[in-house]
């Protein structure tokens, strides 16, 4: 959601290396929790990068890393993958590695996702990241969770 | 040469109570065969509904016909068969097969002069309430060979 | 009734194969909407949750149906999709391999090109420029329809349109062609014909044929699902030598009761202004001859009253005598003298049964006279009761009070009779013997109409006849078994003696009418009877022992009786004296004829039986009856019989279907009288069959009519499986010629009945002759 970008943003994490400036990405290892606004990110690691002070990107990995968050209609969305790149500017999400996302109206899986949560647009599969698969819910029925 | 007196008929030992159903609720056998199990010693329950796990003699469907056996010069039938089928199983108490689904299809031939049919009526009443009778006892003389050998 | 299509001979792999990798399809359309959709693809872009263009070998998945193309674009928001390349949609219904598919998901329409389909179901395949497919409903357009594999395209229909309705199983095919081979064989501008199994009751695409006496023959039966429980048949026929039938048949079925109503109306039927001159050279009575506008009404029908009571009713009626014989297509489908019609309720309880019915007659023999009829029962009231008292005492009687009338009253006029036959029996009985000595009284009065009081003894005319006697009978038997090996098994065998003997005293019958009496067969069964004759009318007096034997093989793996034989004769110590008429002599003291009879199953292909009776007074066989049966193969079969009754007739009959190879098979049936030295039917064909067409090719030479005049006929049948049969239906009448021709048609209940144990019992009793 747009709102969440004036929101505070709490990190907790089991272990820190780096002062979350310019110079050097900051390390968040041995469980990480970051959230902001309706964002909110679970991973075993995440390097954190920043410019001029602002969280800029968030490389996160696990198995699998976890991003929810609530798109502008109000409606939520998860993804998951074995890594999650999170270019905060261009509001881009790239999953790899089991990667899934997963809304009411329907959820995707592929080996790679390209998703640009701004617009919408998304990619996935293609030059050998293997199938991508998506179902969509009929339109009548109540929103089942995730897959 | 080895022949002997019959011993009784021989029902299946662990028949238990047993109810014969019909699926045609006007059909006459299930009485005539409720009444030779009676003599032959079975222990015959005759509720108006069908109670569940007692074995149950299962008369499955009845069929009659009468076809010509023969025609004569004239394109005339001469001589019917009059033909009586009927499709049974016996299952036991637990709903296993004592005598598996079978069908037996009796046949008596009578005459019937294609220019006089004064009596046919009458002589194929008289064949059809005796092949009822002969039905009966075959379906229990069914029932007598298949459980004679140990269950398989 | 209906045989089911033959497919035996198609090649395993359909016109449109199986897809590989398509899951089974389950449901059905209407519960796709609420199924979610799967897609997949080598490659997606889009905008998530609305367009999305997959590259590389894309499925789409909802419900039953299943999509793989090249190339597919979605739209969740709108639910349309375009597949291109490589297009193959499968869905309960249908296979399809195309070049381009667009389609709607919400709206569940898709417009598919360049098509070649299959139909799941059935056999049915074939091309089209271009499907529109909504829901169950398609409409192929420019298409082709046939149930031949691409290999072996014996006929095809081609059309402008087939509408294909999966709901309710059938294809309409519009301005459609017929090529059986190359050659376009028959136009027709509407065709309906079925899709799948759930065939309606009759033929429902049309048969078309020709024969001497109907000329071309065309009927296209159009079936009215007028609702749930009652639905109609209508059956325009058009023969180009007779006119215009219309055939109807009307089936409901309520939660008490069902019925049938047939009726066929054939308005001035040019076959009776034709051979209306040679009524006349033969004299034959106006009331036989054919009328100008015939026809048929028949009504089966049965309704529950209360748990014990049933309503049945078999109502026949034809215009005229000869109304059956012109339509009928087979030996003995004519070969009854009269229709009957009966009508009553029926009731039924633990220790008896009763029923309040009428009978009527109708003659449908024109070389006979309505007085040949007997007297119609109308109405006639009966009951019978027996019970048991404890173990060795059974009560019961019949009773019988009925009022006869004949159809033509002057000649034969009627009255009414009451028969009354109480009786007491004693069953001792042990495991291995029984005697049963049975006590009755049997009453026997009349209420004769004075007209036939004078016919039976003018000089005394008697209006209220009457004859009352015991009868006495006791009958006993033993039971010997044994086991034994024969052949191999285990078999029980019976030794099964039995004695009967009857004893009544002589009442002069002469002033007592004949209603519904006559001699009974001699046979097996008459040796145990306490009367000779078959109604109240004549009541036999006796003192007489029958002595008899009976011996069976029981195979005791499965109870299966392999052979039965019997034997037996009636010792008559006094003259039987009671006769029909004067003119019949009574029976001598002495001996009656021997009767045996037996049956035996050689193997579970091979069976024989045989009834053999001999009369040591004259030293001449009375009846010598031998049948048998051999099953060939899988589908063939040979029949043979020989059955000679003394000084009535000597018949051989031998009929066969032998298959050469799964494709072509020989039939034939001789059917010869031998005191006539006459053929009655000859029958010779041969079949050619294949995956879907079937070719008969039968030579008949049969008893037409009445006066024994023969007729010869050639009929080619051609049936296109699936799609119905253009020409004579010999299939049918091979089937009643040939008794095997259809394995199913040896039984009465036929073995593929046994297996879905819903053996349909409730079909009403066939109208007795």
């Amino acid at each position: 959601r747009k709102s969440d970008r004036n929101k505070p943003m709490d990190i907790d994490a089991g272990h820190q290396v780096g002062m979350l400036d310019d110079s050097a990405p900051t390390v968040l290892s041995r469980g990480v929790a970051i959230t902001q606004g309706t964002l909110d990110i679970r991973a075993d690691r995440a390097d954190i990068h920043s410019r001029n002070g602002d969280i800029s990107r968030a490389v996160l990995t696990g198995a699998p890393a976890v991003l929810k968050q609530q798109m502008d209609d109000g409606s939520p969305m998860t993804a998951r993958a074995r890594k999650i790149d999170y270019d905060m500017a261009t509001e881009i999400v790239t999953l790899t590695g089991d990667a899934f996302v997963d809304q009411p109206r329907g959820s995707m899986k592929s080996q790679r996702i390209v998703y640009n949560m701004q617009s919408g647009r998304v990619e996935s599969g293609g030059n050998d990241a293997g199938r991508v698969q998506m179902r969509i819910q009929p339109r009548n029925q109540t929103p089942q969770d995730g897959g | 040469c080895g022949f002997h007196l019959r011993n009784a008929l021989s029902l299946p030992p662990d028949l238990g109570p047993v109810q014969v159903v019909a699926r045609d609720p006007y059909s006459p056998l299930p009485d005539a065969l409720a009444l030779t199990l009676q003599r032959a010693g079975a222990e015959v329950r005759r509720g108006r509904r069908a109670e569940e796990d007692i074995a149950t003699l299962n008369i499955l469907s009845e069929r009659w016909a009468s076809t010509p056996v023969s025609i004569d010069a004239q394109g005339r039938a001469q001589e019917y068969a009059l033909r009586y089928a009927v499709v049974f199983e016996l299952l036991g108490a637990d709903g296993e097969d004592i005598v598996p689904q079978q069908a037996i299809e009796l046949s008596r031939d009578y005459v019937s002069s294609p220019t006089d049919l004064t009596g046919t009526d009458s002589e194929r009443d008289l064949l059809s309430r005796e092949m009822e009778r002969e039905m009966t006892a075959s379906i229990v003389r069914r029932i007598d060979g298949a459980s004679r050998q140990p269950m398989p | 009734d209906e045989r089911p299509e033959d497919w035996r001979l198609c090649p395993l792999e359909d016109a449109v194969p199986e897809f590989p990798d398509a899951p089974p399809p389950v449901g059905t359309p209407e519960d796709r909407e609420n199924q979610p959709t799967e897609i997949g693809g080598d490659a997606l872009t889009g905008i998530y949750g609305e367009q999305s263009h997959l590259q590389g070998n894309a499925t789409l998945k909802r419900g039953d149906q299943f999509l793989a193309t090249d190339n597919l674009t979605y739209d969740a928001e709108t639910g349309r999709y375009v597949a291109d390349g490589s297009v193959r949609y499968q869905d309960s219904g249908m296979r399809i391999v195309a070049d381009r598919l667009t389609g709607d998901q919400d709206a569940d329409s898709h417009s598919i090109e360049n098509v070649r389909y299959q139909l799941i179901e059935r056999r049915g395949n074939g091309g089209a420029d271009r499907a529109e497919m909504t829901g169950d409903q398609g409409a192929l357009l420019g298409s082709t329809y046939s149930t031949c594999p691409p290999g072996q395209r014996w006929w095809e229909l081609h059309a402008g349109r087939i509408d294909v309705d999966m709901e309710e199983g059938f294809g309409t095919a519009r301005g459609a062609t017929l090529r059986v081979g190359r050659m376009p064989v028959l136009y027709m501008p509407w065709f309906k014909f079925p899709i799948d199994d759930r065939r309606k009751t009759g033929l429902l695409y049309p048969a078309i044929g020709y024969s001497g006496r109907n000329g071309f023959d065309y009927r296209q039966p159009i079936y009215l699902n007028l609702a749930p429980h009652y639905d109609m048949t209508l059956q325009p026929r058009i023969m180009t030598r007779r006119g215009i039938l219309l055939g109807t048949e009307f089936r409901y079925l309520t939660e008490a009761g069902r019925g049938t109503f047939d009726l066929e109306y054939l308005p001035s039927d040019d076959l009776t202004e034709d051979e209306r001159q040679e009524e006349i050279d033969r004299e034959i009575p106006e009331e036989n001859r054919r009328k100008d506008d015939r026809g048929m009404f028949r009504y089966v029908g049965r309704q529950n009253i209360s748990r014990t009571w049933q309503a049945r009713a078999n109502l026949n009626w034809i215009s005229d005598p000869r109304y059956i014989e012109d339509q009928s297509s087979s030996l003995t489908s004519g070969s009854s003298s009269t229709i009957n019609s009966s009508a009553g309720i029926y009731g039924r309880g633990r220790y008896w049964d009763a029923g309040l019915e009428a009978r009527y007659r109708m003659l449908s023999d024109y070389t006979l006279r309505e007085r040949n009829l007997p007297h119609n029962p109308m109405p006639r009231l009966f009951a019978s009761w027996e019970q048991p008292f404890g173990q060795w005492i059974v009560a019961g009687m019949d009773a019988d009070l009925t009022r006869f009338d004949h159809v033509d009253s002057t000649r034969r006029p009627g009255g009414s009779r009451v028969d009354f036959k109480p009786y007491v029996s004693f069953p001792l009985e042990g495991a291995a013997w029984y005697v049963r000595p049975t006590l009755a009284w049997r009453y026997t009065g009349y209420r004769l109409d004075d007209a036939l009081a004078e016919n039976i003894d003018a000089s005394d005319p008697d209006t209220s006849p009457s004859r009352s006697l015991p009868i006495t009978s006791v009958d006993a038997g033993l039971f010997f078994d044994r086991e034994t090996l024969f052949r191999g098994d285990q078999y029980l065998h019976t030794l099964e003696p039995r004695l009967f003997y009857l004893n009544a005293p002589y009442r002069d019958q002469s002033n007592l009418p004949l209603f519904d009496t006559r001699d009974l067969t001699f046979s097996w069964g008459q040796l145990f009877r306490d009367n000779r004759f078959s109604g109240a009318d004549r009541q036999t007096d006796a003192n007489q022992l029958t002595v008899a034997l009976t011996t069976r093989l029981i195979r005791e793996s499965d109870g299966l009786e392999k052979l039965s034989a019997s034997v037996g004769q009636i010792r008559y110590f006094d003259d039987s004296r009671v006769v029909l008429s004067s003119s019949r002599d009574p029976i001598e003291a002495g001996k009656s004829s021997w009767v045996a009879e037996s049956t035996y199953a050689v193997n579970d292909r091979w069976n024989l039986s045989a009834a053999y009776q001999w009369d040591p007074k004259v030293r001449r066989d009375d009846l010598v009856s031998l049948r048998t049966r051999y099953l060939i193969g899988d589908d063939g079969i040979a029949n043979f019989s020989y059955r000679y009754r003394r000084a009535q007739l000597e018949q051989v009959d031998f009929s066969f279907l032998y298959p050469i190879n799964p494709t072509w098979s020989l039939v034939g049936r001789y059917y010869y009288s031998l005191r006539d030295s006459k053929v009655l039917e000859g029958i010779a064909g041969v079949q050619w069959d294949s995956c879907c067409l079937a070719v008969r090719l039968v030579g008949r030479h049969y008893v037409r009519n009445r006066i024994g005049e023969t007729n010869n006929a050639i009929q080619l049948e051609v049936e296109l499986k699936g799609l119905g049969s253009a020409g004579p239906d010999t299939e049918g009448r091979l089937r009643r010629a040939i008794l095997g021709y259809y394995r199913d048609d040896l039984y009465l209940v036929p073995p593929s009945d046994l297996g879905n144990g819903d053996a349909d019992d409730d079909n009403p009793i066939d109208p007795l002759p």
